[in-house]
C-alpha cells in the first residue's frame, strides 16, 4: 500500500536524466528526495506526477497507477507560479474547481488556510487600521457641525504580482492544501521564507503527518529534512547514490564527529591518538574520528592526563555531511567516467526541457 | 502488480472549469470587457450611420424635384441644355423621356447649333432666379448641366462631354447620371436612323450569356439566383471580413492566454489538477465565446437598429452590403447556418494552430512571432476567399471550396450565390470537421510537452517530432 515508484527511468536522446530510481512510501511521513542541481530531482516529481512521460518504470499508489483519478495530490512547485495579474481569491477558488472542490465547502477550506498561513489580510478585502472599526468619529469638535473623520480606506485585495515571493510560497502551499490531498508533493517548500514562515510550514507539515498524509518533500536544506524526513533518496548524475531510511543510513557511516570542550588545551592528545581535528576555538574543539574504538581512546588520554572535561559529544554524520559526501564521490566518479569515454559532452541544452531547480 | 496503460490523452476532465474561469476573467479585464462593448457598438451603428448619411442626399434630390428649393441641398439641377453637333436627330421628346423623372421640371433645350446653344444658356440665367438663402456666390449657371454631343475626327468616334461650372451645385454622380443617359438616348437614336426596328435593336444589343447546365434544375436555379460580379465580390468581402476580424482578434488572445501558464511558471502547478487537453481547449472555447458573442450580438444588433432606423427616422438610404452585418440574414436560415458552422470551424482550426504555437513560446518575445505566422495565414486565405469566386477560374474556386482552412471561408460564399449545391457544402463541412478532429489529436500530443518547454522557443521539426513520437505512456 501508499506510494511505490519502480524503476523510474527518463532519457532525452542519448542522455538518461533519470536511471532506475526505485523508493516506497509504506506509511504516512516524509520522504526525501535529494540531490545536487541538475540531478533529475524535478524530473522525477514530474514523472510521479504524471506531468511527464516515463521511459521505463512505474509508479503506483495502493496498487493503482497514480494518477489524480485514483489519488488526492496536492503539488507545490518550486517555482513561483500564479496569474500575477488576476485576483487572488479568483485564483484560489479556480484551483479548488480544478480538484473538485466547490462552494460552502471551498470557501471554508480557503478561510481556514488563508487564517492558518496568515495570508488572510491578502486574500479579503478589507479596511485599513483595525478591521473591525468601519468608521471614525473625530471628537475634536462638537455641535451640529462636527466634523467627522473620513471613513477608514477599503483595502482592495491584492494580486499576485504584489506579493513578496515568501507569501506567494504560502499561497501556493494554500492551493496545494485545498483538496486535503492524501499525497503531497513539496518541491523546495521553504525557499524563501523567512523564519517566522519557515516555522508555521514547518508546523503545517508535522500537523499533516500526524493527519496520516504521505509527503515527498525535495530541498537543499538539509537540516530541515532532517528534521522531518524518514527515509529518503539522494540524487546525483541522474542515479541514486544513497536509498533507504535516514536513521540505518547514519548508523552505517558510525558515530564519527566528536566535538568536545575542555579546560585545557589537548591539541597535543588529540593528534597523539590521530584523531582529526577540523576546528578549534578556545578549548572548543570539533574533531572527526574513526568510531568508537578511537573517541574512547583519547577519552582515556584525557582521564589519564587530568583534564577536565566539559563536554565529550561523539555524533552520527549529519545529513548535510552524508550528502556533501555521497555527491561529491559521485562527482569524481562522474567526472572519471566522462574521462575514460574520450570525454564527449552530450549537450543538455538540446534535450530540450530544463528543469529550472536542478540548474 | 499494476499494468502500464495508454494514456487518455484525450480526456477533458476540467474542461468546464478552465472555461469558467478564463471567461470569467476575461470580461473582469476592463481591456477585454471595453473591446467587447465597443465592437459591438460599432457593428449595431454603422448601418444606421450610413443610412442617415445617404438618406440626407437623397432627400435633398427628392425635394428638388418637388420643386422646393432648400439650403441642405448639395444636388440643384434647374437646367440641361444639349447640344447636338452630329448630323444623328435627337428629338425633344426623346430626351425627355431618357431623363429619369426627378428632373421633370428642369428647364431643358435640344440645339444643334452654337448660337442656339447661346441663346438657351442665357434664356436659362435669365428665367431661372435661385433663394436668396443660396446667397450671392451662387449664380443660375451654377445650377445648368450643358451636355456637348460631337464627333471625334481623328478616331472617328462620337464623344459626349457633361460640362457644369467650377462653382457648380450639381454632384458627380448626378452629372454621369445624366450624361450616360443621355448616351443612351443617342445610341438609341442613331440606330433608329439606320432603320432597325426597336425590336431588332433590343435583340442586337442584348448579346447572350451561355452556361453549362446539365439539368433543367440547374438552369432554372441559374436564371433564379443569378448574382452579379460585383454582388459576389460584396457577399465574399462582407463574409471575409468577418472572419478575418473574428480569427485576428482571437489569435493574440489564445497566443496570450496559453502562454499566461508558461510565462507565470504556472503549468506544473495546473497540470496536477486538470488534463493538458482540457486546459487548451477549456482556453479556446472561452475565447470563442468571447468573440463569437461579439459577432453574434454585432450582427442581430446591426438588424434591429438597421430596421429601427429605416422605420423610425426616415432614412432610406442603402447599406453598403460591405459594413452591412445584418445582409447576412437576406440569404435565407441554410445560409446562416451554413455561415455559422463555417465560423465556427474554421476559428477552431486556427485557434488550435495558435494555441500550439503559444505553447511553443518560450518568452513573452515569442508571441509576436507566433501571432504574427497565424495572422499571415489567415490574411492569405482571407485574400484569396475575397476574390476567388470573381476573379478565378470557377473550377479552382470549386476545388478551394473542399480545401481546409479555404473552405471555411469559401464555402459559404460558394453556396450563398450558387456556384457549389447544398450537398457539397454539406461534404465540404464535414471535411472541415475532419481537419479540426485532426488538429485536436495533434493538440492532444503535442501541447503536454510543449507546455513544461521553457528553455526555447521549439520549432515545427521539434513540434512535429513529438507528434510523431509512439512511446507508449503510462498511468494518467
Amino acid at each position: 500500500m501508499g506510494l511505490v515508484v519502480k524503476n523510474l527511468t527518463k532519457r532525452y536522446g542519448n542522455k538518461t536524466v533519470v536511471d532506475n530510481i526505485s523508493f516506497q512510501i509504506d506509511k504516512p511521513g516524509v520522504y526525501a528526495l535529494l540531490g545536487s542541481n541538475g540531478a533529475g530531482k524535478t524530473t522525477s516529481i514530474r514523472m510521479i506526477l504524471g506531468m511527464l512521460e516515463k521511459d521505463g518504470g512505474e509508479v503506483t499508489w495502493n496498487d493503482k497507477p497514480l494518477n489524480f483519478d485514483t489519488c488526492n495530490i496536492g503539488y507545490l512547485a518550486e517555482e513561483r507560479g500564479l496569474y500575477p495579474k488576476y485576483s487572488l481569491i479568483d485564483q484560489i477558488k479556480y484551483f479548488g474547481n480544478l480538484r473538485g472542490v466547490t462552494g460552502k465547502e471551498l470557501d471554508k477550506r480557503i478561510r481556514y488556510w488563508a487564517r492558518k498561513l496568515k495570508v488572510e489580510e491578502y486574500i479579503y478585502p478589507h479596511f485599513e487600521g483595525n478591521s473591525s472599526t468601519k468608521f471614525q468619529v473625530n471628537t475634536g469638535s462638537k455641535g451640529l457641525f462636527a466634523s467627522r473623520g473620513r471613513a477608514p480606506k477599503r483595502i482592495k485585495p491584492k494580486s499576485a504580482d504584489q506579493l513578496s515571493k515568501g507569501n506567494q510560497q504560502k499561497i501556493q502551499f494554500l492551493i496545494a492544501m485545498l483538496s486535503d490531498p492524501e499525497l503531497l508533493v513539496l518541491d523546495e517548500p521553504f525557499s524563501g521564507l523567512d523564519p517566522v514562515n519557515t516555522d508555521i510550514l514547518k508546523n503545517v507539515i508535522r500537523e499533516q503527518v500526524e493527519a496520516g498524509k504521505y509527503i515527498i518533500m525535495s530541498s537543499h536544506q538539509m537540516e530541515v529534512v532532517e528534521e522531518f524526513c524518514t527515509d529518503l533518496t539522494i540524487l546525483s548524475h541522474a542515479k541514486p547514490v544513497v536509498s533507504g531510511n535516514l536513521n540505518e543510513i547514519k548508523k552505517s557511516y558510525g558515530r564519527v564527529n566528536l566535538n568536545l570542550k575542555t579546560e585545557q588545551d589537548i591539541t597535543e592528545l588529540i593528534n597523539k591518538t590521530g584523531v582529526r581535528l577540523i576546528n578549534k576555538k578556545d578549548n572548543d574543539y570539533t574533531c572527526k574520528v574513526e568510531g568508537d574504538a578511537q573517541a574512547n581512546s583519547l577519552l582515556k588520554e584525557l582521564v589519564n592526563n587530568n583534564i577536565t572535561v566539559v563536554k565529550f559529544d561523539l555524533s552520527e554524520l549529519s545529513l548535510h555531511e552524508i550528502f556533501v559526501k555521497e555527491v561529491g564521490e559521485s562527482d569524481i566518479q562522474y567526472s572519471k567516467n566522462l574521462s575514460d569515454s574520450d570525454g564527449e559532452y552530450d549537450d543538455y541544452s538540446e534535450v530540450g526541457n530544463t528543469e529550472a531547480g536542478d540548474r | 502488480m499494476a499494468k502500464s496503460t495508454k494514456e487518455n490523452i484525450y480526456n477533458l476532465k476540467g474542461f468546464k472549469s478552465v472555461l469558467g474561469f478564463t471567461l470569467g476573467q476575461m470580461f473582469k479585464s476592463k481591456a477585454y470587457l471595453i473591446s467587447w462593448i465597443f465592437m459591438i457598438v460599432f457593428m449595431c451603428a454603422i448601418g444606421p450611420i450610413q443610412m442617415l448619411s445617404t438618406s440626407k442626399n437623397m432627400a435633398a434630390g427628392s425635394s428638388f424635384a418637388s420643386g422646393e428649393i432648400k439650403t441642405e441641398q448639395l444636388d440643384k439641377i434647374n437646367g440641361l441644355v444639349l447640344f447636338n453637333g452630329t448630323p444623328i436627330e435627337m428629338s425633344y421628346d426623346d430626351v425627355v423621356k431618357s431623363l429619369d423623372s426627378r428632373l421633370e421640371n428642369i428647364y431643358l433645350s435640344v440645339v444643334d447649333n452654337a448660337n442656339d446653344f447661346d441663346m438657351a444658356v442665357s434664356d436659362f440665367e435669365n428665367s431661372v432666379s435661385l433663394s436668396d438663402s443660396f446667397g450671392d456666390e451662387v449664380t443660375p449657371a451654377d445650377t445648368l448641366v450643358k451636355v456637348y454631343i460631337g464627333i471625334d475626327m481623328e478616331t472617328n468616334s462620337f464623344t459626349i462631354n457633361g460640362v457644369v461650372s467650377d462653382n457648380s451645385l450639381i454632384s458627380d454622380a448626378s452629372l454621369e447620371e445624366i450624361t450616360n443617359d443621355i448616351e443612351t438616348c443617342f445610341n438609341e437614336a442613331r440606330y433608329t436612323s439606320t432603320g432597325i426596328s426597336k425590336e431588332d435593336l433590343e435583340s442586337v444589343m442584348s448579346g447572350f450569356n451561355t452556361k453549362d447546365a446539365v439539368t433543367d434544375t440547374e438552369y432554372h436555379d441559374a436564371l433564379k439566383d443569378k448574382y452579379s460580379e460585383e454582388e459576389i465580390y460584396e457577399l465574399s468581402y462582407q463574409f471575409v471580413m468577418i472572419m478575418i476580424i473574428v480569427v485576428s482578434l482571437s489569435i493574440s488572445y489564445i497566443i496570450t492566454v496559453v502562454m499566461e501558464e508558461k510565462s507565470s511558471k504556472l503549468a506544473e502547478t495546473i497540470l496536477v489538477s486538470v488534463r493538458p487537453l482540457a486546459l487548451i481547449m477549456g482556453k479556446i472555447v472561452s475565447v470563442m465565446i468571447y468573440v463569437f458573442s461579439i459577432v453574434i450580438f454585432g450582427c442581430l444588433g446591426s438588424l434591429v437598429t438597421n430596421k429601427i432606423c429605416a422605420k423610425y427616422l426616415d432614412a432610406k438610404g442603402p447599406v453598403s452590403n460591405i459594413m452591412n452585418f445584418s445582409a447576412i440574414f437576406d440569404h435565407g436560415a441554410i445560409a446562416v447556418v451554413v455561415v455559422l458552422i463555417s465560423l465556427i470551424f474554421s476559428y477552431l482550426i486556427y485557434a488550435i494552430f495558435a494555441g500550439i504555437l503559444g505553447s511553443a513560446c518560450a518568452k513573452q518575445e515569442d508571441i509576436q512571432t507566433s501571432t504574427q505566422v497565424v495572422s499571415f495565414v489567415n490574411i492569405i486565405v482571407g485574400f484569396v476567399a475575397m476574390f476567388g469566386p470573381t476573379f478565378f477560374n470557377e473550377t479552382v474556386v470549386r476545388v478551394l471550396s473542399f480545401i481546409p482552412p479555404f473552405s471555411c471561408y469559401l464555402a459559404p460564399v460558394t453556396y450563398m450565390v450558387g456556384q457549389i449545391s447544398l450537398l457539397e457544402v454539406i461534404v465540404s463541412l464535414i471535411i472541415q470537421m475532419i481537419a479540426v478532429a485532426l488538429l485536436f489529436m495533434l493538440c492532444a500530443k503535442v501541447y503536454r510537452v510543449l507546455i513544461l518547454r521553457d528553455n526555447k522557443k521549439a520549432k515545427i521539426k521539434d513540434i512535429i517530432e513529438i507528434a510523431r513520437s509512439k512511446e507508449e505512456v503510462s498511468n494518467v
